[in-house]
C-alpha cells in the first residue's frame, strides 16, 4: 500500500471512529455544536507491525468517554504520518436546572462539613486525603499496589519486612528526592513507642506493632522493620493512603524549617502542594507539576477543601454554583438527584452501633496479664452490664442462678447465668426492640441499610451480613424481659435506661436515637436520651475506662469497609488500655484479635472473625442499628466524575481523581 | 475625672482576674484535658505518651499553680498550643481575629450608618409612612433570629437570584469580588444592633424635641435642619454613642451564629470548635480575649460618657 493510501486508509478510520462518537453523544441540540481536533502521529518502527490510533474525546455535557480506536497494519518501516480529523462532539440537552459553576475553569471547591488540617507532624487522621501527603502503599480494586513503595519482602517468619522506595520521587516546595531515610524518620516520629510526643491516631496500635523496634534505612532507598506483633493489615492499617493518621514527610524540611514551621506547611511528594493551609476553615491544593507518576497526575489545578458546618448551606452552596462538589446530609440526598446532581459512586457507609457500655469483663490485660483494676466498673447493678466477677446479686430470677460456673467459664456462650445471664437478656431484648427496616426507610429514605453488628463490613464480598442478623420481634422481646426478671409497673415500664447520642459525629444521630429511645419504651424500657457532644462528653468516661451509659456511635471506625480478614474489634479489648476503647472488655474478642494478627491465611482470620461475630451476636454487646452511607453530591456541568479508589477509613479522598468538565 | 477613670481601671482589672480564674479552671475541672489526645477513630495513646504529655502540659500540678504560671504566661503572651493539634494559640488566633474584627468593624459601620439617620428621620416624621416603615425596620431586626435572617438572605440572594456568594470569605480573591462576600454576613450581623440604634435615636430624639430649648429655639426663628441636626441631634447623640462602643464589642464577641452559618473562619467558630473539643487552651485563650475586647469597651463606653456628659462627673 502507497504512503499516500495508509493515509486514506487511517483518515477513513478516524473519520468512521469520529461519527460513532457523534452518534453516541446523542441526538440534536440548540447548542452549538463544539469541534474536538484529534491529531495522531503515527511512526512505523518495524514493517508490518500493528499501529493502534486511539484518542478518547470526552463529552463534556453529557459525561461520556468515547474513544476513538482502530487498528491499522502497516507494511512500511520508517514511515511516518500524520493525520488530523474533526470529531464533532453533539452535546446532550442540558439539566437547565443545574447552576453555571462560579469557580474559574480548573478549579474545584468541595463543601465539607470538617476540614482536617493536614499540618503537623504524623498528628492528623485523614493527614493523606486531599493528596498531598503519601503513603507507601494504594489500595486499588485489584488489592494492595505499592505507591512510594516498589517492592517489599515479609520475613516467611513474619518478624521483619523491608521495603524499597522507587527512585526520582521529588518532594514539593524544592526539599528534594524522598529517601528511605525521610520514610524511616516520618513514622518512627509516629510511633509513640520512639516519639513520646506523638498524638498520631494510631498511638496504640504502632505500640502494639513496632513497640520500640525503630524502622532504619538500610540503603537510600530501602527501610528495614523489624515486627513486635505482626499485623495481616499492616500495609493498609499504617502505610496506606487512607490508613491511620501518618505519612510520608520531608526529614530535610523539618531540619531546616523546625518543628512549628513544619506544624504551619505539609510537605509531602503527592500529586497536589498545599498552598494554603487554615486550620478549621479551609485548605487550597495546587496541582504538583513535578508529580512523579505521570498517570496520578491532577487533572484539575486547584483543589479547595473548604469546611462549611451547615447541611443547608453546602447544598445552597451546590445549588448556586459555588461549590462543585459538597458532602450532603442524607435527607438533602434524594431531592438533590432529583435536580440533576449527581453522586460520587464510591462512597463508605458507617455502621452505626449501640454499645452498651460498662461490660469490662476482663481480669488481666490481655498482652501483658497485667492485672485490671475494677474498682471504679460494676459500681451499680445495671440491667445492661453483667458482672462476671460477682453475677449473683440479688434481683436474678431463679431460673437464672448459677451452679458451679465461675470467672472465666461464664464468658463462654451458652454458659452465662445469674448477672450475666440476665443482662444479656435485656440487651438481646433491646436488640430484637429495634425496628431497622424502618429507621432506615424513615430515617435516611432508604438509602442505607439494617445492620445488626459493626463488623466486618456488610459491603464485603467475603462476607455476608444477613447471617447473624436480629429479628424485630417486640413480643418476644418482651418475653425476654419478663424473663430476666424485669416485670412492668403499673405504668408499663421495666427500669431506666439513659441512652446517649453524641449528635456531633453524626448528624442522623439525634433522630435516630429519638426512634430507638421509643422502640425501647415500647417494650418498657424507660429510655431517657442524651444529646451531647462526644468529645467533651462521651469520650472522657469511655478513656478512663468508667463509662456505663449505652451510646450511640459507629465506634472503631465501624464501616463498610472493614475487610472481614482484619483482626477487629480491638477497641472491645483490654489490649486498647490505657486508650480509647468502646466501653467494654471482651476477652474472647482479644484472644483473637492477637490470633488474627499473627495468621497468614487469610480464611483463617475470616473464620476467626466470624467467631468474634458469633460471639458478639449472642452477647449482644454493640448491636447494629442502620447502615448509613456518606455521600458527595457533585455538579455535573463541573465535574464528570470523581472515580476514587477504594476507602476505608476516610469518607472520601483522593481528589486527583477528579474528572472535570470543563 | 481622674478618681473616675481610676475606680474604672481597678475594677475592669479585678473582674479580669475573676473571669479568667473561672476561664482557666473550668474546662479541666470538667474533663480530663489528656482525653483529648486519645482520638474518637484511634487507637489510644500508650502510657509513655500520656505521661510525657501530663508533664509537658503542667496537669500534674495543682490548679492554683497551673493558674499562676498560666497567668505569668499569658501576660508575656505565651498562651500554649492547641491540645488537638499541637499548633500555638497565638498562631491560631492570630489567623482569626482578622476575619472577625474586619466583619465586625463593616457589621458595625453598616448598623450606625442605617440605624442612627433611620432613628433621626423616623423621630422628625412621627406618625408618618417612613416613621412606621422605620419601626418596622427596628422591630424585625430585633424580633428576628440572626439564622433566620441569614438562610432566607442565601436562599434569596444566592440561590434563588444568584447575586451574592452563599458563604465563605473569599479567601484569596481579589477584592473587586470578595466584597461580595462581606454583603450578606454583614447585614444579618448588623440588623439587630441598627434596630438598636434606631429605636434609641428615634426615642432620644423625639425626647429633645419636645424639650423646652428646642422649642425656644423654634420661636426664635432658627431653621428646622438646625434645629434638628444642631441643637436636637447632638444632644440624642450621647445615647447611641455609648451604645455604639458596647455594639462594636458584641461584634467581636457574638459573631457565633452568623460565623457558623455563613462559614466565617473567625473567633466565633473558633470558640465554639474549642468547646465541642474540648480544646482548653484555645476555649481559655478566645474567652479571654472576648473579656478584654467587652471590659476594654465598657471602659470606653464609661470614658465616652464621662466626656460626652457632663452630668456624669458631678
Amino acid at each position: 500500500m502507497s504512503t499516500n493510501g495508509k493515509l486514506k486508509l487511517l483518515f477513513g478510520l478516524l473519520m468512521g471512529g469520529a461519527m460513532i462518537a457523534t452518534v453516541a453523544c446523542g441526538g440534536a441540540d440548540d447548542a452549538a455544536p463544539e469541534p474536538i481536533i484529534i491529531r495522531e502521529t503515527v511512526i512505523v518502527t518495524e514493517k508490518g507491525e500493528d499501529v493502534i490510533v486511539q484518542e478518547t474525546v470526552i463529552v463534556t455535557e453529557k459525561g461520556e468517554d468515547v474513544i476513538v480506536r482502530e487498528t491499522v497494519i502497516v507494511t512500511e518501516k520508517g514511515d511516518t504520518e500524520t493525520v488530523e480529523v474533526v470529531v464533532t462532539a453533539t452535546a446532550a440537552p442540558v439539566n437547565t436546572n443545574l447552576p453555571a459553576p462560579s469557580n474559574p475553569v480548573g478549579k474545584i471547591l468541595f463543601a465539607n462539613p470538617k476540614f482536617q488540617f493536614s499540618g503537623g507532624l504524623n498528628s492528623q487522621a485523614g493527614i493523606n486525603t486531599q493528596g498531598v501527603t503519601e503513603g507507601l502503599f494504594h489500595i486499588s480494586d485489584d488489592g494492595t499496589i505499592g505507591l512510594v513503595a516498589e517492592s517489599w519482602t515479609v520475613a516467611t517468619d513474619l518478624s521483619s519486612i523491608d521495603v524499597t522506595i522507587k527512585k526520582g520521587i521529588q518532594f514539593h516546595g524544592g526539599f528534594g528526592e524522598l529517601t528511605a531515610e525521610d520514610v524511616a524518620w516520618s513514622f518512627n516520629e509516629a510511633n509513640p513507642s520512639l516519639n513520646e510526643a506523638s498524638v498520631t491516631d494510631g498511638g496504640g496500635a504502632w505500640t502494639s506493632f513496632l513497640g520500640e523496634n525503630p524502622i532504619t534505612a538500610t540503603d537510600t532507598y530501602t527501610v528495614h522493620m523489624t515486627i513486635k506483633n505482626y499485623n495481616p493489615t499492616w500495609q493498609y492499617l499504617f502505610f496506606s493512603q487512607d490508613g491511620l493518621g501518618a505519612s510520608i514527610t520531608s526529614k530535610k524540611a523539618f531540619d531546616e524549617m523546625g518543628t512549628d514551621w513544619m506544624l504551619e506547611n505539609l510537605i509531602g511528594t503527592g500529586p497536589f502542594a498545599a498552598t494554603e493551609l487554615v486550620a478549621g476553615d479551609h485548605g487550597t491544593f495546587r496541582k504538583f507539576d513535578g508529580y512523579w507518576d505521570d498517570a496520578g497526575q491532577a487533572k484539575i489545578d486547584i483543589f479547595v477543601d473548604q469546611r462549611v458546618t451547615d447541611a443547608s448551606v453546602r447544598l445552597a452552596m451546590l445549588d448556586s454554583g459555588q461549590a462543585d462538589v459538597a458532602h450532603l446530609d442524607l435527607t438533602q440526598v434524594t431531592d438533590a438527584k432529583g435536580n440533576g446532581f449527581k453522586a460520587v459512586p464510591r462512597y463508605k457507609s458507617r455502621q452505626h452501633m449501640i454499645s452498651f457500655t460498662g461490660n469490662y469483663w476482663a481480669e488481666k490485660k490481655g498482652d501483658t496479664g497485667d492485672l485490671i483494676d475494677h474498682s471504679e466498673n460494676f459500681l451499680e447493678d445495671l440491667p445492661w452490664i453483667g458482672n462476671p466477677f460477682n453475677p449473683n446479686d440479688d434481683n436474678n430470677p431463679a431460673a437464672l442462678a448459677c451452679s458451679g460456673v465461675g470467672y472465666p467459664e461464664i464468658l463462654e456462650i451458652g454458659k452465662g447465668c445469674g448477672d450475666m445471664e440476665q443482662s444479656r437478656l435485656v440487651r438481646q431484648a433491646l436488640a430484637m426492640a429495634i425496628d431497622r427496616e424502618t429507621l432506615n426507610e424513615a430515617l435516611i429514605q432508604g438509602l442505607g441499610s439494617p445492620v445488626f453488628l459493626p463488623y466486618p463490613g456488610c459491603a464485603q464480598p467475603a462476607w455476608d451480613c444477613s447471617k447473624r442478623t436480629y429479628s424485630y420481634d417486640p413480643d418476644q422481646a418482651d418475653k425476654l424481659l419478663d424473663e430476666a426478671g424485669y416485670p412492668k409497673d403499673n405504668k408499663g415500664m421495666r427500669f431506666k435506661l439513659p441512652l446517649t447520642a453524641s449528635i456531633d459525629y453524626a448528624p442522623v444521630y439525634s433522630e435516630l436515637a429519638d426512634a430507638i429511645g421509643l422502640m425501647w419504651r415500647a417494650v418498657g424500657v424507660d429510655t431517657t436520651i442524651n444529646k451531647v457532644q462526644y468529645r467533651a462528653y462521651t469520650r472522657p468516661p469511655l478513656v478512663a475506662y468508667n463509662s456505663y451509659e449505652p451510646f450511640l456511635t459507629a465506634c472503631g471506625s465501624a464501616d463498610s469497609g472493614t475487610s472481614p480478614d482484619w483482626p477487629t474489634w480491638f477497641y472491645f479489648t483490654s489490649l486498647s488500655r490505657p486508650g480509647f476503647n468502646c466501653g467494654m472488655e471482651i476477652p474472647a474478642l482479644g484472644v483473637r484479635y492477637l490470633a488474627s494478627g499473627e495468621e497468614p491465611d487469610a480464611q483463617k482470620r475470616i473464620e476467626l472473625s466470624e467467631g468474634s461475630a458469633d460471639y458478639m451476636l449472642y452477647q449482644a454487646l454493640a448491636i447494629g442499628t442502620i447502615s448509613a452511607p456518606e455521600v458527595l453530591l457533585f455538579n455535573p456541568r463541573s465535574i464528570i466524575d470523581w472515580p476514587m479508589p477504594p476507602m476505608q477509613r476516610s469518607t472520601w479522598f483522593s481528589p486527583q481523581s477528579i474528572i472535570p468538565a470543563r | 475625672m481622674r478618681r473616675i477613670i481610676v475606680r474604672r481601671l481597678v475594677a475592669s482589672v479585678f473582674s479580669l482576674l475573676i473571669a479568667s480564674f473561672l476561664i482557666f479552671a473550668l474546662p479541666r475541672i470538667i474533663s480530663d484535658p489528656l482525653d483529648m489526645f486519645a482520638k474518637p477513630d484511634g487507637y489510644g495513646i500508650s502510657t509513655e505518651t500520656r505521661e510525657y504529655l501530663t508533664k509537658s502540659l503542667g496537669l500534674d500540678r495543682p490548679l492554683v499553680v497551673q493558674y499562676w504560671i498560666w497567668l505569668r504566661n499569658t501576660l508575656t503572651g505565651q498562651l500554649g498550643r492547641s491540645v488537638d493539634n499541637n499548633r500555638l494559640v497565638t498562631t491560631i488566633i492570630g489567623e482569626k481575629v482578622g476575619a472577625t474584627v474586619q466583619l465586625g468593624i463593616v457589621a458595625w459601620i453598616f448598623a450606625t450608618l442605617v440605624g442612627v439617620p433611620l432613628g433621626v428621620v423616623s423621630a422628625i416624621r412621627r406618625g408618618s409612612t417612613v416613621d412606621y416603615l422605620a419601626r418596622g425596620f427596628a422591630l424585625v431586626g430585633q424580633a428576628a433570629p440572626a439564622f433566620w435572617i441569614a438562610i432566607l438572605g442565601i436562599l434569596l440572594f444566592s440561590v434563588k437570584f444568584g447575586l451574592l456568594p452563599v458563604a465563605t470569605r473569599g479567601a484569596g480573591l481579589p477584592f473587586t469580588e470578595q466584597w461580595t462576600y462581606y454583603v450578606l454576613p454583614t447585614i444579618v450581623l448588623g440588623w439587630h444592633p441598627a434596630a438598636a440604634y434606631t429605636r434609641i435615636t428615634r426615642s432620644a430624639m423625639l425626647d429633645i424635641l419636645d424639650s423646652e430649648f428646642v422649642v425656644l429655639a423654634r420661636a426664635k426663628g432658627v431653621s428646622n435642619s438646625m434645629v434638628i441636626w444642631k441643637h436636637a441631634f447632638r444632644n440624642a447623640l450621647i445615647q447611641p454613642l455609648t451604645l455604639s462602643a458596647l455594639i462594636l464589642a458584641g461584634f467581636i464577641t457574638g459573631t457565633v451564629i452568623v460565623e457558623s452559618v455563613f462559614s466565617w473562619p473567625g473567633l466565633g467558630r473558633l470558640a465554639i470548635d474549642a468547646v465541642f473539643d474540648n480544646d482548653f487552651p484555645i476555649l481559655t485563650a478566645v474567652v479571654l480575649l472576648f473579656m478584654v475586647a467587652y471590659v476594654g469597651m465598657n471602659m470606653l463606653a464609661d470614658f465616652l460618657m464621662v466626656l460626652i456628659d457632663p452630668r456624669v462627673r458631678l
